[in-house]
């Protein structure tokens, strides 16, 4: 085995054992948990209402201990060209080298009606786990619905956003 | 229709106070504001924090971390006696620097959302009822424009009619 086969390996060994982490912050108590990934992440979107609220959904993971936001090292407005009239945005916003400098960066796309189509974006040259990376989050179940409503929307944020923090092999 | 024009001006007046009088020349617009957000209640704190967060991505003010570290106000909550005044007492006590003036919202659940006492720099507005507001906050994010605005306008009078106490005082 050539050494960088087995780094990849074990890069994806440890991606793996923090997305089981991150699912585990899913289920469990907060207070039995390790102390929370820290990941900076942009929300972007072409409506700036379904992009604040995906930030304060984002605030409120991030209080519940899913995870621990960094500021993220990129400006917003860098990734705007990607959003207006791009067929592609995904592609788009990966080819964007200004906002990879950090290395477990995550840029989430809020689209789709309802804006409930969260896209999440790791470093990588493509998603990490592509179905948890593309979901629907109904973020006032999140923060309003039912307990098993909340977490699931929770938990399915959480992981979208996990997964592509993933991208970066930790 | 009223109440609410004359909640708008005021909330125009509080957020012109903070720009016009500043109370250090790096002022900014939107304003900036040294805020911290706590409850005894986590849930309801989570909510809170995530409410001020939406309105920071809305361009309404920025966010220039806290006045001080949550445990040195956390020590209200446990105490017996007024928890507003002695926040406020911390509050007045703390710094007033170039990051923007200082507020602490204590956050409590209520009848129809969250309740929000906006705690400023002057331990005499302590009473204000311009500081002790509700906000129902599906309507503050999932309502309609209108309802949104109404909200808006209501969290926003508070905290700024908070911060403005800081103004014509510079503590180092």
């Amino acid at each position: 085995m050539d050494p960088g086969s087995s780094g990849r390996i074990i890069s994806q060994g440890i991606g793996r054992a923090l997305l089981g982490l991150a699912a585990l912050a899913a289920a469990a108590p907060v207070a039995a948990m390790p102390p929370p990934l820290r990941l900076p992440v942009v929300v972007v979107s072409e409506d700036a209402e379904a992009q604040a609220l995906a930030e304060a959904f984002m605030t409120y993971l991030r209080e519940h201990g899913y995870f621990a936001r960094e500021s993220p090292s990129l400006e917003r407005t860098a990734l705007w060209p990607c959003l207006r009239g791009k067929a592609d945005q995904e592609a788009c916003i990966r080819k964007q080298p200004g906002w990879k400098a950090s290395s477990a960066a995550v840029v989430v796309i809020v689209s789709g009606p309802d804006a409930r189509t969260w896209r999440c974006i790791g470093v990588g040259a493509k998603p990490a786990s592509p179905a948890v990376q593309l979901v629907q989050v109904d973020v006032k179940d999140g923060l309003f619905g039912s307990a098993e409503a909340r977490r699931k929307a929770r938990s399915t944020a959480a992981q979208c956003v996990t997964a592509a923090g993933s991208e970066s092999g930790w | 229709m009223r109440r609410r024009a004359t909640s708008l001006v005021g909330v125009a007046v509080a957020a012109a106070a903070l720009l016009l009088h500043p109370a250090d020349s790096r002022a900014s617009i939107p304003p900036s504001l040294s805020l911290l957000v706590l409850s005894d209640d986590p849930h309801t704190e989570a909510l809170s924090r995530s409410y001020v967060e939406f309105l920071v991505a809305g361009e309404n003010f920025l966010l220039a971390g806290p006045p001080m570290p949550r445990r040195t106000v956390a020590e209200c909550l446990g105490k017996a006696g007024d928890v507003v005044s002695c926040i406020a007492g911390k509050v007045a006590a703390s710094p007033i620097d170039g990051r923007g003036p200082p507020v602490v919202v204590l956050a409590r659940p209520a009848k129809g959302g969250i309740s929000w006492i906006c705690v400023g720099s002057d331990p005499k507005n302590v009473g204000k009822t311009s500081k002790r507001v509700t906000i129902d906050l599906q309507a503050a994010l999932f309502g309609t424009a209108l309802s949104r605005s109404t909200q808006r306008t209501i969290a926003l009078g508070c905290l700024f009619g908070a911060a403005a106490e800081a103004q014509g005082i510079i503590r180092q």
